[in-house]
């Protein structure tokens, strides 16, 4: 295995009375995506505010290319790329004179400025809007422009926060295709995200966390491995009948409940077979379904199956 | 399985700058900006001329009454007006440094490998070189309306001199507004209460006798914020061995609290004490 880019070691933050991260440990080995998944306010953009410099970490340690993020921040600064959930650009500036401000500031040469500005106007399709305000841009645009600008100074480390939040699907799926194209040219990234198809798609690695803590960590196969291979989802009329159907299809596999959703997690290769036995048991109990799907689990299935809760229903109560 | 700290295996790819060539990259975005969002100066530059034609022309007469003989009321009010424009003006500074924060840029900066002290001496040099063009404009209004130097150029420029390093002084106060609070309009609306009472309850628009006389026979101690560097002087405005004594005593040491007030009133107006007027309202601020 390569070495790992970033080592995160036991880190702790407190905001006030709050243990907002609580002695998080993971690695992300250089030239591997790593998706940090995990509901609003589970402390996700904490740790990469730790990293990224941005907070002092309360506890533990935290390094990036062997550098520690405490000792040295402006060492680790040179070495990272930071795109946000805010796309922070400067909307008053075009997006030409966003990646000179960026080159300016990491100390370029002037034309390596230039250089390296048209080059990733190129790559991420905004050399029709490199001098236009920011302002004038798409949501889409901006957070590719965001992204540029984090990639200015070629960092070999790079963190995503969120980077598709609040972007429709084609402006996802654009932002996916670079992100990817990033990865192949063997930039090492951290990535946070809500969305378990993103980290599904993007990453190598995911660590799930919630409320600050570590609950889960593999790869995406393995995660969904730990819950067998296929999933019955059965949609009830009311709860009073979800609560009975989970009662009564805990011989198929294991039932657990959102609403009026009931999720059978089925252990095995027994996919068919065991939707017709749910099918029987439902018909036995006189229990009626709005709906019934078998399908592959996503990860939303696994993240009901480690906390008990789905990521939308979270309590957003730290943060 | 962290136990083997990895060597530091960064190379030094990126050199470090100076704090100086940061700041003047950080200007230069933020002149940037007020350049393209002129809407933004034009409108802070639209209120100290409406303050300068609405006081000059329509309270102006009513205070002209209250002036000393000789004095206009515009040459009395455009220091105020410098003042005040410059007061209001240092509130952009608070409001632009709370809105980067809250749009993230800061972030971006931080994560930088920059010089941090940039981000402040940045935006505060833009601004600075915002001030300095509000300055001139406001002279030309000032001249339009009627505006006259008494001293000469060099005394212009020394004034400027002072309201500029003035302004520089407080865009740094109103930055610690700014990064202290949430957004821009909180930025904007935390500003207001404070600099309201600052340039209003002064002498910079209205001389500190009329406040006075607004206490009743003119014998209560004048609630007047500015007049209370005044008070030390204890006779009343109509005692007259205030008005003999300080006649008498003009350019002795007796009356060195008057020194920087002009000696020709005190025949302009012999019932009042010597000092009664200060037209330079940033003693007050």
């Amino acid at each position: 295995m390569a070495e790992p880019a970033i080592v995160v070691d036991h880190l702790v933050k407190c905001f006030g009375e709050v243990e907002a991260v609580k002695g998080v440990s993971f690695e992300v080995p250089e030239g591997r995506v790593l998706g940090l998944l995990g509901p609003n306010g589970a402390g996700k953009t904490t740790v990469v505010r730790m990293l990224t410099t941005l907070l002092r970490p309360d506890g533990g340690t935290a390094s990036v290319l062997g550098v520690d993020v405490r000792r040295d921040p402006q060492a680790v600064r040179a070495e990272i790329g930071l795109a946000g959930q805010y796309a922070a650009v400067d909307e008053n500036l075009t997006g030409r004179e966003n990646l000179v401000l960026v080159g300016k500031l990491t100390h370029l040469d002037g034309d390596e400025i230039d250089a390296r500005s048209r080059e990733l106007l190129e790559q991420f399709a905004l050399v029709h809007a490199a001098d236009r305000l920011v302002r004038t841009y798409s949501g889409g645009m901006r957070r590719r422009l965001d992204l540029a600008a984090a990639l200015v100074h070629r960092p070999p480390v790079l963190f995503l926060d969120e980077p598709t939040t609040g972007l429709d699907p084609q402006g996802r799926n654009e932002l996916w295709g670079v992100i990817q194209a990033l990865v192949e040219r063997g930039t090492t990234v951290l990535l946070t995200t809500q969305y378990l198809e993103e980290a599904d798609v993007l990453a190598d690695n995911i660590v799930v966390i919630d409320h600050g803590s570590v609950i889960a960590e593999g790869t995406s196969t393995e995660l969904k491995e730990r819950l067998g291979a296929t999933v019955v989802e059965i949609a009830m009329r009311d709860d009073d009948g979800a609560g009975r159907a989970v009662e009564a299809l805990a011989p198929v596999g294991s039932a657990a409940r959102d609403g009026k959703l009931v999720r059978v997690n089925v252990p095995g290769g027994a996919g068919p077979e065991s939707m017709l036995e749910a099918v029987r048991i439902l018909d036995a109990e006189r229990l009626d379904p709005a709906t019934m799907v078998l399908r592959e689990p996503t990860l939303d299935d696994v993240f009901l199956e480690l906390t008990g809760h789905t990521t939308s229903d979270d309590d957003q109560g730290d943060e | 399985m962290t136990a083997v700290a990895a060597p530091a295996r960064a190379a030094t790819r990126v050199k470090r700058g100076h704090a100086g060539g940061d700041a003047v990259t950080m200007a230069w975005r933020n002149l940037l900006n007020i350049k393209r969002n002129p809407q933004l100066l034009v409108f802070a530059t639209i209120q100290p001329v409406i303050f300068v034609v609405m006081f000059r022309y329509v309270f102006g007469g009513a205070i002209q009454g209250s002036l000393p003989a000789g004095q206009t009321y515009v040459n009395f009010l455009m220091p105020g007006i410098f003042v005040q424009t410059i007061v209001f003006g240092a509130l952009t500074t608070g409001v632009g440094l709370a809105d980067d924060l809250s749009k993230g840029l800061i972030d971006r900066f931080r994560s930088l490998p920059m010089a941090r002290s940039a981000v402040l001496v940045g935006r505060t040099l833009a601004d600075f070189v915002r001030n300095f063009f509000v300055v001139i404009l406001m002279c030309i209004v000032g001249f339009i309306v009627g505006w006259t130097i008494g001293t000469n150029v060099w005394g212009l420029l020394g004034a400027i001199g002072i309201i500029l390093a003035f302004s520089y002084a407080l865009s740094w106060v109103f930055a610690i507004v700014g990064l202290t609070v949430k957004d821009a309009e909180t930025a904007q609306a935390v500003s207001f209460p404070i600099l309201a009472p600052l340039v209003f309850a002064s002498s910079a628009f209205v001389p500190v006798r009329r406040c006075r006389r607004g206490c009743r026979d003119g014998r209560a101690i004048s609630r007047c914020p500015s007049s209370w560097t005044r008070r030390g002087r204890s006779p009343s405005a109509s005692d007259p061995p205030a008005s003999t004594s300080s006649r008498r005593s003009s350019g002795s040491s007796a009356s060195s609290r008057c020194a920087r007030r002009s000696p020709s009133r005190v025949t302009a107006a012999p019932s009042e004490h010597s000092t009664s007027y200060a037209p330079r309202p940033w003693a007050a601020t």
